[in-house]
């Protein structure tokens, strides 16, 4: 059964309009970020955006795809042929982040990890954080919720929304989205790369 | 849900649960523009635990290493925390099955250089993004706080 939740975990991008997560589900996911960061003291900080916070933080996040877009394609980073799939899947998304009820953004101290040599400090902290996130996830399966991350943020974008959130020392780790599913994303298909010896 | 142990039984884990521990670690999240950027290797022959555990304060007798491509500067960034995320479905998962698990995430120099030694994967290549120990726990609880802020 835990390995079912952990199979249908996927990123969701459309969510139900006007359901709400109920109270204990966000204690319950809390729960799971204590467990975590209980093992692994690091700078951290989570924010729960619902209602006008959370829409404050649209517009913010409408620049960062238009430039996230724009770096992805340049790069080649997103196939040719999946261009406008994705082009339009994130329109889609991008006018109200999915229509989740609430956006959960972790964050740390990471700075230095965009300079040539990352310190290990800092790849920790990116690391629990990420442990923080996927602990997350997992938990809000258990209840019935889905989550989508949506964190890939270009450094402007990022200051304003530490400048939105009131934020001067700590960046950005992880921004998730959490409510109920309005989709049902394809079956991932995994390939088995585990070894024993 | 989550059950984290430094201290485990010197008792083996049976097979079935460490198909399905194996399973469980397929399912973690990585970059959209990569395939799975990552390579798990099971540490499970007595042997070779051993080798591996003298360098490391944690004794278990089945160890996960959790390898991931190098890759480019921002995708290994999100190829470790593949490594980390998988790490947690481990933890969870193992704790479904009535085990333990500790996960470390910035192990030993001589541990790492010894898990990529019997594990025979290129440096080059690949990062140790973390290590799980799984075994029969014995358990210990801490009470924690961090800061959370609710608007809206």
């Amino acid at each position: 059964m835990v390995l079912d939740f952990i199979k249908q975990r996927r990123t969701i991008r459309k969510y139900k309009k006007g359901l709400i997560p109920p109270e204990e589900a966000l204690e319950e996911i809390l729960s799971a970020v204590r467990l975590i960061y209980a093992q692994y003291p690091i700078p951290f900080k989570l924010y729960i955006l619902s209602g006008r916070s959370r829409l404050e933080l649209i517009p913010l996040m409408r620049q960062h795809y238009s430039i996230f877009r724009d770096l992805a394609f340049i790069g080649k980073a997103v196939p040719e042929e999946a261009r406008s799939m994705v082009e339009k899947v994130m329109v889609e998304f991008m006018k109200d982040l999915g229509g989740a009820p609430i956006t959960l953004i972790g964050l740390t101290k990471l700075y230095g990890c965009k300079e040539e040599k990352c310190p290990a400090w800092a790849i920790r902290n990116w690391k629990v954080s990420w442990m923080i996130a996927q602990a997350i996830m997992l938990y809000a399966k258990k209840i019935g919720l889905d989550t989508g991350s949506f964190t890939c943020l270009s450094k402007m974008i990022e200051e304003k929304i530490l400048e939105f959130l009131g934020e001067r020392d700590l960046n950005i780790a992880f921004a998730l989205n959490l409510g109920y599913g309005d989709e049902n994303p394809i079956p991932k298909d995994v390939e088995w790369k585990v070894v024993e010896i | 849900m989550l059950n984290f142990s430094e201290k485990f039984l010197d008792v083996p884990v049976e097979d079935g649960k460490l198909k399905i521990l194996e399973e469980s670690t397929l399912y973690a999240p990585y970059p959209l523009t990569s395939p799975q950027p990552w390579m798990v290797v099971v540490v499970k022959s007595p042997e070779r635990v051993r080798e591996l555990v003298k360098f490391h304060r944690i004794k278990s007798p089945v160890i996960f290493l959790f390898f991931v491509d190098r890759g480019v500067e921002t995708v290994c960034m999100r190829s470790l925390a593949s490594g980390c995320a998988q790490a947690v479905n481990l933890a969870v998962q193992a704790s479904a099955l009535n085990l333990a698990c500790f996960i470390d995430i910035d192990p030993p120099k001589d541990f790492v250089d010894k898990a990529f030694e019997i594990a025979k994967i290129s440096k080059t290549e690949y990062d140790l993004s973390a290590v799980g120990f799984v075994g029969y726990p014995a358990k210990e609880e801490r009470e924690v706080f961090f800061e959370v802020d609710r608007r809206g």
